[in-house]
């Protein structure tokens, strides 16, 4: 099964939607800040990741970013997942290097479906 | 130099010149004409010289011939007439010789003439014309050649005389034209320079004006003239340079007002983005765990109740937090647009400081603070807007539990005097996190959070402090804070107590203006109305239902009803239907509320006035006044000796609902305070202190606690008296 990994600081969204996907069928990691996101990456090497961007320690973005610029790491799909919805919040997190990007409250099928248009090159 | 003296001096230096110029020209005139005249006479004094020579000669040649013929012995060689012509002759020549002599003396100097001297001759002639002597020949030719010498001397000296005046002329001439010409060259010289120094100082100033001017133009506010001197061009760049001093300052409150809009709405755009994102989190829990619980529920029909739970709890939760910042938005809306009304109450502030305490327990139980409290309360009541400053203190208590762990958090009120005022000091104070200089500069703004990654780790929307420093603004105080990073913060709100003599007490205890019924099913709503009805003065009579509603108002029939649309039961459109076939109430004024705008819907079937909800209180008020039949009018007891507040207070919008009693005794006022119910006293200026002072005891004492009342002892006060009670007399 692909694994994803959810970097959220939320405790409150992270055990929703970590236990939403679980029951899709995919296995969750679990991330509370930037940092862990990226040292989770490296040691288990996720299929996507779900990344919140207003995180602490080190934000969305930043993650975004050193990810796309490791070499090991920039394969892996990020879709960015955020409550900031305004208009160029989507333009920030893809310059950033997500590949794609979704807002919160999540729409759980449409979540999905860009998951799996992520993953299926790679099954 | 001033440029008037400039201007001045040059022209009284060219009208000096021109002057001189003139004055050798009437010099130069007036020798010349002297001088001609003098030469005309010379010249005359030489034709008639040259005359007398002539007629000597002739005369001498004569008297020769008569002589002559005398000796050769001839009779009457003469005749009389001959004789005669000739002594006649020698009478105008001694004439001619007086005169002669005389013009030499007058045109000729001194010693540059000779007198004539021909009288010998010309006597000796007579002589031998009349007695017929001898005539001796030889003397008499001497004499004739001497004179005819002097003659021809007097010639020669008349000659010299008339070069020399000649010469005379010319220098005259000559000298006036050099001397005009002179003058002329000088006025010419003076004009050019003192027209180049002009031009040329002018031009400087001018270029100095408008090098200003351009710079100003093209936006370097910085550039300063300069001093240029006390003269009027000097006077002009001053001017120029106060009023670019003046651009200057105008300018930069327009940036500066230009650079706070901007960050104002650079701020709220920030903060409609941050409140997207802070609304959206909860709403993502929500949403997601009941679609969660949904998925749930269809996979596993028969799952329990009990294994929801955790879940239900967690979208209450989150639901909970959406609430609490939507309230948060909605305080910062009312406050910004001025609608936050204050309900101003006697409050036992002992017993809501315990309960604040009692509060916050558990919150600083969860980040293992200590709270400590100390309360030095002077007064058992003071009079404030409890809801407000409970508030206020939560938030600011709740902020220190927020950013303090394992620490202390200590809540300190007392009374204090501050500059002769009055004033409950409530002091937060905790040893947390705290926040850096520029943290603390920013930590009261509106829309702006002290940082964004607090914000996230600490929650909450930043608008608790925001809305704790408005309230205590609406109540007429203060919140001050003190940070330093790493130790901790205080806080300090200042809020103003004692009751002022002069001003208004706005509650009204006593006799009502007016019954007014409200009809609603959300107690809430009902609560709103009370409270805010009754302190402007209206009995307020509750209805829960439209039923009830009615039942009441046919009981005891109101001033005005106010009715609630949607009510289950008996909805408000039926209740106004009820009212309206009543014939004992079909004319009461009927004010509805309801949540949608059917305003035309509502007075086509009879409401009199249409609200949607929410109603500010002031707006209520205001409608329910105008409702209000002109039956109910307030009493408003007037003190005062003569009439001028009396005119003052016929004069204001409002004042026909009021039955104003003017008295100028105090014991007339003091028995109609004991007739009349009165919703208002005005006091003016009044001779007898000592019986105004009693009453005024007594009005503390026993009345004034239910009805308002305005002293006015000063003109300014009167002043100031009048505009309150405009704005009272039109709003009650």
């Amino acid at each position: 099964m692909p694994t994803v990994l959810l970097v959220e600081d939320n405790e409150m969204n992270r055990d929703m939607l970590s236990r939403r996907l679980q029951r899709k069928g995919y296995e969750v990691l679990l991330a509370v800040d930037g940092q862990q996101g990226i040292d989770l990456c490296r040691s288990e090497m996720p299929n996507l990741v779900l990344l919140d961007m207003s995180l602490p320690v080190k934000d969305g973005w930043q993650v975004a970013r050193e990810m796309k610029a490791d070499s090991g790491l920039c394969n892996i799909p990020i879709i960015a997942l955020t409550a900031h919805a305004m208009a160029d919040d989507r333009q920030r997190a893809l310059q950033a290097g997500c590949d794609d990007y979704d807002t919160k409250p999540v729409d759980l099928p449409r979540l999905l479906a860009k998951i799996e248009c992520l993953l299926g090159p790679a099954e | 130099m001033s440029f008037t003296r400039r201007l001045t001096f040059s022209f009284v230096a060219i009208l000096l010149l021109s002057l001189g110029s003139v004055l050798i020209q009437i010099w130069g005139n007036d020798t010349r004409r002297r001088n001609v005249w003098l030469l005309q006479h010379v010249i005359r004094t030489q034709s008639e010289l040259n005359d007398f020579s002539q007629r000597m000669y002739s005369t001498h040649r004569k008297i020769l011939v008569v002589d002559a013929l005398s000796d050769s012995g001839v009779q009457n060689r003469i005749t009389a007439q001959e004789r005669q012509e000739l002594l006649s002759t020698i009478d105008a020549l001694m004439a001619l010789e007086t005169e002669l002599n005389g013009d030499l003396q007058e045109y000729l100097e001194a010693g540059r003439y000779q007198y004539l001297e021909a009288k010998i001759l010309l006597s000796r002639w007579r002589q031998f014309l009349e007695q017929g002597d001898a005539l001796d020949s030889s003397y008499v030719l001497r004499e004739y050649e001497a004179l005819s010498g002097r003659v021809s001397a007097n010639e020669w000296f008349l000659l010299t005389r008339s070069d020399e005046i000649n010469v005379g002329l010319r220098n005259v001439v000559s000298m006036t034209n050099k001397v005009a010409l002179g003058v002329f060259l000088l006025a010419l010289i003076t004009t050019f320079i003192l027209g180049y120094y002009m031009t040329r100082y002018t031009r400087r100033s001018i270029r100095q004006l408008q090098k200003g001017t351009a710079e100003w133009g093209s936006g370097n506010f910085d550039y300063s003239i300069g001093d240029m001197g006390h003269d009027e061009f000097g006077q002009l760049a001053n001017s120029f340079d106060d009023m670019a001093a003046n651009l200057r300052e105008a300018m930069a409150r327009v940036r500066e007002a230009s650079r706070r809009a901007d960050a104002a709405n650079q701020a709220k755009s920030g903060f409609m983005a941050n409140m997207s994102h802070e609304l959206r989190t909860p709403m993502n829990a929500i949403i997601g765990y009941s679609e969660m619980l949904i998925e749930e529920i269809d996979d596993e029909p028969d799952v329990s109740a009990q294994d929801l739970r955790p879940d239900l709890a967690k979208i209450q939760l989150a639901g909970k937090h959406l609430l609490t910042l939507i309230n948060d938005v909605l305080d910062i809306s009312k406050i910004e647009s001025g609608r936050m009304a204050v309900y101003w109450e006697d409050v036992a502030l002992e017993s809501v400081l315990r309960d604040v305490e009692v509060t916050m327990a558990p919150l600083m139980a969860k980040n293992g603070n200590t709270l400590h409290c100390n309360f030095e309360l002077q007064s058992e009541l003071i009079r404030t807007d409890v809801t407000r400053l409970r508030q206020i203190l939560l938030n600011l208590l709740s902020n220190a539990a927020k950013f303090t762990r394992k620490g202390e958090v200590s809540l300190r009120v007392s009374e204090q005097q501050i500059a002769g005022q009055s004033y409950l000091i409530a002091e937060v104070k905790d040893n947390g996190i705290g926040m850096s200089a520029e943290q603390l500069g920013r930590v009261f703004d509106a829309f702006v959070q002290a940082d964004l990654s607090t914000t996230k780790q600490y929650g909450g929307s930043g608008l608790g402090l925001t809305i704790s420093r408005k309230f205590a603004e609406l109540l007429g105080g203060s919140i001050s804070a003190e940070s330093e990073l790493g130790v901790g913060s205080r806080f300090e709100l200042r809020l103003p107590l004692g009751t002022q003599e002069l001003g208004l007490r706005t509650e009204f205890d006593g006799v009502a203006i007016g019954d007014v019924l409200v009809i609603d099913d959300d107690p809430a709503a009902l609560d709103l109305c009370s409270r805010t009805l009754s302190k402007a003065g209206y009995r307020v009579h509750l209805a829960d239902s439209g039923a009830e509603g009615l039942r009441m108002a046919r009981q005891s029939r109101p001033d005005v009803v106010l009715l609630d649309v949607m009510m289950p039961g008996m909805d408000g459109w039926q209740v106004l239907h009820s009212l309206r076939t009543d014939p004992s109430l079909f004319d009461v004024p009927v004010l509805m509320l309801s949540m949608l705008n059917e305003r035309d819907l509502s007075l086509l079937l009879g409401a009199n006035e249409y609200l949607v909800k929410p109603v500010d209180s002031a707006t209520l008020t205001a409608v329910v006044h105008e409702l209000l039949p002109a039956t109910a009018v307030g009493n408003l007891l007037l003190l005062e000796q003569g009439d001028s507040l009396a005119k003052a207070i016929a004069l204001l919008p409002g004042a026909e609902y009021w039955q104003i009693y003017h008295c100028s005794e105090v014991a007339e006022a003091t028995t109609l305070l004991k007739d009349l119910p009165l919703q208002l006293i005005v006091m003016g200026p009044h001779s007898d202190k000592v019986a105004v002072a009693d009453l005024l005891a007594y009005l503390s004492k026993d009345y004034g606690r239910k009805v308002p009342i305005m002293l006015a002892q000063t003109e300014a006060e009167i002043q100031s008296l009048s505009d309150q009670l405009g704005a009272y007399l039109s709003r009650a």
